[in-house]
């Protein structure tokens, strides 16, 4: 039992010695070979300079080389020296970095002064120790931890980099980048172009099925042939007689104002085949028939520019138009064959049709001009809605190809420009 | 004090000098009225404070308060006293239907707004603050608000009534900080 109390004393004293409290935790970055500035407005130093570089360098590999010395400047001045005398007064449990802001401007401008070097503030005070760090671009501690105090300064400065000094070091920038970094311009005050103004051509597959879709959806159309020049299971998509899967070439010139709202006219040009029966000796007759499909079309964009590179910049877009579709129909018999009575009374298709297209693509613009454009969306053609219904609407026939749509992909080249 | 002809006309004093009158006596008797709550305080002089610079003091999202406050990592001493607290008034405003959000938020303090002809109260607006004088931080900041409904006469008397009221109200304020 005794040596029971004895053993839980042992850890319990074991425990609180090791006591360390995180009050809070910014961010902030450990340089490859830092300098370390080791500020205090004690008259006693806690932790020897090259023993806390020793620890540095044994427990975090990647840091280097550190330098690690009292920041004497700091201990003499008396604007810094009023500041750390402020912060062994207000450093407690449960604040936050706010409440130990520096107020004093030229304070503020000491710690602006700081560049790349780290500053790790230590004071004693509650039978332990606080410690923080300061550096560059920060008005109050990034960071402030509560510890117990080791009598050994060795042991002291391993708590501190155990805790503060375990992330992976980043590379010091030498002078001249941090020059041009200072000096390179916020792309968050990147001028808006005023509108930019865009000629391509494209080349693109459509097809019926969408990705993503049971196929179940596309059966009936895709497996439908045309039988005797007309008669098909249903009439409603123009899948049901025509290959649906065409690649298509397009040319198109769009504009764009203030990076944001614009607009695309387009022409697209595919050809179809008729799916008609080969093993049917009706169609021996027949050297070839296929629609020439031409649509042309506005559509609406809405795109947002992003500089990704220097050379390069990406507009992603959606777009949202409408589109005419004529089908052309382009049918010819073979050498000295008379067509039959089916080939004269053969499926005709509407004038034109109109249809919606929507989808969404990007443009990548390469040096301000040269651009690759890809996009995607969905088309379809539909029966003229704005047409009277006859008096005779009930027995008219139906409409052929009333509801056709297709998905499509496209990869164009542009050329580009661009007024700010 | 704003518009100086009402209440130069309202105390029965002379236009031209009302603020040489009328300053001094604000601040005699705000002190006075402070001195009956907390006898143990002193004033110190205003010179204390002229090396100090003006710094703004957010209260909350839209709500700032302007004023200077000691140096940090310096007490605040003179030859004889070191205290430990010091109360920090940054504005005393008087006026007629005055708001403190006009003067102190600055979301609304662009807003224009129209003077009555009918004045239907007196306005006493005060931002203070109470400082830690051992750890130059501050304790207690506040802009507080005071609004008389005004009948048909003023007197030094009932300007009096309302500083008290208002030091009142201020006492309870940091009687009620949590520090």
């Amino acid at each position: 039992m005794q040596k029971f109390f004895f053993f839980l004393s042992f850890t319990l004293a074991f425990n609180f010695s090791n006591a360390k409290q995180i009050i809070y935790k910014g961010d902030y970055t450990i340089w490859t070979n830092p300098d370390i500035l080791i500020w205090s407005p004690d008259s006693n130093l806690i932790i020897q300079p090259q023993e806390f570089c020793l620890a540095l360098k044994r427990l975090n590999p990647s840091i280097g080389e550190p330098k690690c010395r009292v920041f004497g400047e700091w201990e003499r001045d008396s604007i810094t020296s009023r500041y750390a005398s402020w912060l062994h007064d207000n450093m407690a449990p449960h604040l936050e970095s706010k409440h130990l802001r520096a107020r004093n401007p030229i304070m503020l401008q000491k710690l602006n002064q700081l560049e790349d070097k780290t500053v790790l503030f230590l004071t004693q005070k509650d039978g332990g120790i606080y410690a923080s760090i300061l550096e560059e671009q920060s008005n109050s501690p990034k960071n402030l931890l509560f510890l117990t105090q080791y009598s050994n300064s060795l042991e002291q400065s391993e708590s501190i980099v155990k805790t503060f000094f375990n992330k992976k070091a980043t590379r010091r920038l030498s002078s001249k980048e941090r020059q041009k970094k200072a000096e390179e311009p916020d792309p968050f005050y990147s001028e808006i172009p005023k509108h930019q103004t865009w000629v391509g051509a494209a080349y693109g597959i459509g097809q019926a099925k969408f990705p993503l879709t049971p196929h179940s959806w596309y059966k009936s159309k895709l497996n439908s042939r045309v039988k005797n020049y007309r008669i098909t299971a249903d009439s409603l998509s123009l899948w049901n007689f025509v290959e649906d899967k065409a690649p298509f070439t397009s040319i198109y010139f769009g504009r764009v104002w203030y990076g944001f709202i614009g607009g695309e006219f387009f022409y697209r040009y595919s050809s179809h085949r008729v799916k008609i029966d080969t093993r049917d000796t009706l169609y021996n007759e027949l050297d070839h028939w296929r629609f020439k499909r031409h649509e042309t079309g506005i559509h609406l964009t809405l795109s947002k520019n992003f500089e990704s590179a220097s050379f390069l910049r990406s507009i992603p877009y959606a777009f949202l138009g409408f589109q005419y579709s004529f089908f052309n129909e382009d049918i010819a018999l073979k050498k000295d064959r008379e067509a039959s009575q089916y080939y004269k009374t053969r499926i005709n298709f509407e004038n034109a049709y109109r249809g919606v297209i929507l989808g969404v693509g990007s443009h990548f613009v390469f040096f301000d001009h040269w651009s690759i454009n890809l996009k995607g969306g969905l088309a379809s053609r539909g029966r003229m809605l704005d047409k009277d219904p006859s008096a005779s609407a009930t027995t008219s026939p139906t409409i052929i190809g009333g509801s056709t749509i297709d998905g499509f992909i496209s990869f164009g080249l542009e050329y580009f420009w661009t007024v700010y | 004090m704003t518009r100086e002809k009402w209440f130069a006309n309202r105390l029965s004093l002379p236009p031209d000098s009302i603020h040489a009158i009328i300053d001094p006596w604000m601040s005699k008797t705000f002190y006075a009225e402070l001195h009956n709550l907390f006898p143990n305080s002193l004033l110190l002089p205003d010179s204390l404070q002229s090396s100090w610079p003006e710094e703004s003091f957010q209260l909350d999202h839209s709500i700032f308060l302007k004023g200077k406050f000691p140096e940090q990592g310096s007490v605040v001493s003179t030859d004889s006293i070191n205290p430990p607290y010091l109360l920090l008034l940054h504005e005393f405003i008087i006026g007629t239907d005055l708001s403190r959000a006009y003067y102190f938020d600055y979301e609304l303090h662009s807003q224009n707004t129209q003077i009555q002809s009918e004045v239907k109260s007196v306005s006493f607006i005060a931002s203070y603050t109470l400082w830690d004088n051992q750890k130059q931080r501050p304790l207690v900041s506040s802009i507080i608000e005071w609004q008389e409904p005004y009948t048909h006469s003023l007197s030094f008397e009932q300007l009096q009534k309302n500083i008290k009221n208002l030091v009142l109200a201020m006492q309870k304020e940091m009687a009620a900080g949590d520090f």
